[in-house]
């Protein structure tokens, strides 16, 4: 009994060092072509067209510089065991900001580079095109860093002394 | 765990801060990236007492902007005058209707693609297009082309959702005819 409970337990502790090890690999992947060209990211995110009252879409600059950092520290997070906690939910938040982003891209009909790995400036590799499929990935990786949060909650004491 | 939260978000800011000292074109910290201008042509070209295509579209750093009026125009003398049409959008959008002896370069595939564009002579006019409306990807495929140096470039705004309104040229399947 004891030893079955130790095997499962082994088990889900490697299935979230997985998740995590994916997660941080995501991110930093995402962040290198961000992190050194921002301002084709800015491009990227321009074409989602999402335009806030007061400010429009003025929000844009910040966000390219911004958020290849906060994937490269999460990033980083995941792989440390003490913050692991906190970078998940921060990983959390951000695929679902980015699965919603996605998801009003193709409800409006916009057909335009996801900007997931930076921009495409053609020619390269294959651009990332939004999509149902892009969604779909985006909800794996977001059910990832959910199962990793609830792995590090903090445990109750099994009994008290 | 909130603490956490704020700090990866602090380190996050000092990240980027600091990232702006290794970044070729680091970005201002307001505003947005305007899109890339089109410029008008420099003259009507539908008729065939106007100027020629090739007066029209002078090379250019930016690409010209033109509308229906303009685009049947160019598709008119596209054999006479070697104006090449390029169908941005997804092949099966493509397959389901296009602009008669339309390449199609699908922005998704470009890599896949793009000797087609490379088989086009620098001096020629190409006329990019895509659903138009809300589709940028005619847009992107032009930025990319005058970056490695065609210079007629046009983007046909209207795209093929005003194209298959007012044109009855329209070609079906996966293929551009030449005899289209």
């Amino acid at each position: 009994m004891f030893m079955q409970n130790d095997v499962k337990s082994q088990i889900w502790t490697r299935l979230e060092w997985v998740c995590r090890l994916a997660l941080a690999g995501l991110f930093l992947y995402a962040a290198y072509p961000k992190i050194i060209d921002p301002a084709e990211f800015a491009k990227a995110i321009t074409n989602y067209r999402v335009s806030f009252p007061v400010i429009g879409q003025n929000y844009v600059y910040a966000v390219a510089m911004f958020m290849p950092s906060l994937e490269v520290v999460v990033a980083i997070g995941l792989l440390i065991e003490r913050y692991k906690r906190a970078s998940s939910f921060v990983a959390m938040a951000l695929m679902a900001l980015f699965t919603v982003l996605i998801l009003q891209a193709v409800l409006r009909g916009l057909n335009i580079d996801c900007g997931c790995f930076g921009s495409s400036p053609v020619a390269q590799a294959k651009a990332h095109m939004v999509g149902w499929r892009r969604i779909a990935e985006d909800v794996g990786w977001l059910a990832a860093a959910v199962f990793v949060y609830f792995r590090s909650q903090p445990r109750k004491p099994a009994y008290k002394m | 765990m909130f603490k956490q939260v704020i700090m990866i978000f602090v380190l996050a800011v000092l990240l980027s801060l600091g990232a702006r000292v290794f970044q070729e074109n680091p970005v201002s910290f307001w505003g947005f990236p305007e899109p890339i201008k089109l410029i008008e042509p420099k003259g009507a070209i539908a008729a065939p007492t106007r100027i020629s295509p090739n007066e029209a579209f002078a090379p250019a750093d930016q690409p010209y902007a033109i509308d229906y009026t303009t685009t049947m125009g160019l598709y008119s003398k596209r054999k006479r005058e070697n104006i090449h049409f390029i169908d941005s959008r997804d092949p099966e959008l493509y397959a389901e209707g296009h602009i008669p002896g339309a390449l199609n370069i699908p922005f998704e595939e470009l890599a896949d693609h793009i000797a087609k564009l490379n088989a086009i002579p620098k001096d020629q006019i190409i006329v990019f297009y895509c659903d138009g409306g809300d589709c940028h990807i005619s847009h992107d495929l032009a930025e990319y082309a005058l970056s490695n140096g065609w210079r007629r470039i046009c983007v046909y705004v209207g795209g093929w959702e005003e194209w298959c309104l007012e044109s009855d040229f329209v070609a079906k399947g996966d293929e551009a005819r030449d005899g289209e």
